[in-house]
């Protein structure tokens, strides 16, 4: 379209309308597009991202126990960073003949 | 008192230092999807038409998805994790756990096809993993 050309599809209403509005609008109708997905009916999502996380949580524990055994933590040290006590971390990291 | 019955994974040894080997690479955790794979490794698949390479990303599809529900990318948690992840021991599910140890239950090994067939019919997580491969679990168990 040339400049300075009238088109009464680019008009909006100077007072009432401006090009930002339609934007927020947009936006807001995501964040609650966002909320009913997190607080839909159907449970399977919000399970299996609780898996999910366990996961990558049980995993990056472990490591990290393993990296701070290496480098001489005592049980009580790791157990104290953790926030756990001293004979969750040793029942589950320490055991002698582990089945698994 | 229970009795510890000799290490569980013993009738299914191969599968199950495959499921952790697959699971190394491409997961956290050994799951019950990690056995469906290792199974599907061993051909158990091979008469659906189930590609093993379709199973594995099928699996990181899933994880992905879920973690991404709570905004978790993760490829960018790989990516911070980096190498540690290849040189620490995997935790293994309870759920995969006690699938093998249903599926070695009075067997002195258990075959690819025994496993997944337990998988199949014990397993909520090997059902939807299976569906999502097109295959009919029931099928499966035969």
């Amino acid at each position: 379209m040339s400049a300075g050309a009238y088109d009464p599809a680019d008009a909006c209403q100077p007072t009432l309308t401006d090009g930002r509005s339609s934007i927020i609008v947009d936006a807001v109708e995501e964040v609650q597009d966002l909320a009913v997905q997190i607080a839909s009916d159907d449970p399977d999502t919000g399970l299996r991202a609780v898996a999910a996380l366990r996961r990558l949580l049980e995993r990056t524990e472990r490591i990290n126990v393993e990296k701070a055994r290496r480098k001489g933590y005592s049980w009580q040290m790791i157990a104290d960073e953790l926030g756990v006590s001293k004979q969750a971390v040793h029942k589950k990291y320490a055991g002698k003949g582990r089945r698994w | 008192m229970r009795l510890l019955a000799p290490r569980p994974t013993a009738a299914a040894q191969p599968l199950f230092a495959l499921a952790c080997e697959e699971a190394a690479r491409i997961s956290f955790a050994v799951g019950v999807e990690h056995l469906v794979l290792a199974c599907t490794v061993y051909g158990a698949l091979d008469r659906f038409d189930v590609e093993t390479e379709d199973v594995r990303e099928r699996i990181v599809s899933d994880e992905r998805e879920a973690l991404a529900s709570l905004g978790i990318s993760l490829d960018s948690v790989r990516g911070e994790l980096g190498d540690t992840l290849e040189n620490t021991c995997l935790p293994v599910s309870p759920a995969a756990k006690r699938m093998l140890e249903l599926a070695s239950r009075r067997r002195r090994s258990v075959t690819a096809e025994q496993l997944l067939a337990t998988l199949a019919e014990h397993s909520i997580t090997a059902q939807r993993l299976l569906r999502e491969l097109g295959v009919d679990p029931a099928l499966v168990r035969r």
